[in-house]
């Protein structure tokens, strides 16, 4: 069952933006996160013939969250530390109050463990369940929601937030 | 809605990564392109390693046949304070005595079989 073009597109166009916002807050670099996703999706592309479409998504998941782990790698190996904060183009029509507190959740952030982080990210924006973001990262479904909840707690700390709010 | 909606604001991608996407799938000549400059590079650096563990040899060889050659030359040569051969070598021998020198004297004329050379004692 080879993977139809069309099917590939209808992909990109569900998948890009929460993509786009979970890579972001990993990478902190636009072109980073466009390539990301690109270079995931030709690799998609070119293993076609052995790619079902009822797993496209969770497959292009997976791809791009690896991509992206081999470019932070990269990073640390050249001590290449990136911070790009193109916020207000990325934000549209938001109210500067907003691009202020998305500056200092970013920074909190960049203050939680690669891996929780991850699970949070992808809690919020990929539209999976707990059992599908477990199986994309590989990790029991339990860890998806001990590793959200930790998150969670830090970042209201992080953030100043009390855990009544 | 997520406990932590309440934190995040959508980000939005910038345009045109579909398009990139299509030119990418219809047009993979970039992709080739990359992949010819990778071989290219290859290559260099094969040709690169090669003649960096070659020319050490080469170096180291030239150098062995200098030496021999010099040597070659100086067993030839008439020692110093010692006798003039014209048309010919000689070779000084150890003699075991202080007042007697022993040369082993080789003529370059056409030397009759059966005689290879003749020490003398001068």
């Amino acid at each position: 069952m080879a993977l139809r073009e069309d099917a590939l597109y209808a992909s990109y166009r569900r998948l890009e933006k929460p993509l786009f916002n979970v890579l972001y807050r990993q990478l902190w670099h636009v072109e980073d996160c466009q390539d990301v996703i690109h270079d995931a999706y030709v690799r998609v592309w070119e293993r076609r013939g052995k790619v079902d479409e009822a797993t496209l998504d969770a497959l292009v998941w997976t791809t791009a969250l690896n991509l992206a782990k081999n470019r932070l790698r990269w990073r640390v190996l050249r001590r290449h530390d990136v911070v790009d904060e193109n916020l207000p183009q990325l934000m549209g029509d938001a109210q500067p109050m907003d691009f202020l507190a998305t500056r200092r959740l970013h920074e909190a952030l960049r203050q939680l463990p690669h891996a929780w982080r991850q699970v949070l990210l992808l809690s919020e924006f990929s539209g999976m369940r707990g059992n599908e973001i477990a199986g994309v990262l590989g990790i029991p479904a339990g860890t998806v929601a001990s590793r959200k909840h930790l998150a969670m707690v830090r970042l209201k700390a992080l953030m100043g937030v009390s855990g009544n709010e | 809605m997520n406990e932590s909606s309440q934190f995040f604001t959508d980000l939005r991608p910038p345009a045109g990564g579909l398009q990139r996407l299509h030119r990418t799938i219809h047009h993979p000549k970039g992709r080739a392109h990359r992949t010819g400059r990778l071989l290219v590079a290859s290559a260099f650096a094969v040709a690169f390693l090669l003649l960096a563990s070659l020319v050490p040899g080469i170096v180291m060889r030239h150098r062995q046949t200098a030496k021999l050659v010099s040597a070659m030359h100086a067993a030839v040569a008439p020692p110093a304070n010692g006798i003039e051969v014209v048309d010919g070598a000689a070779l000084e021998l150890p003699s075991g005595q202080a007042n007697v020198r022993l040369y082993l004297v080789q003529s370059n004329a056409a030397v009759p079989s059966g005689q290879n050379g003749s020490a003398e004692r001068l």
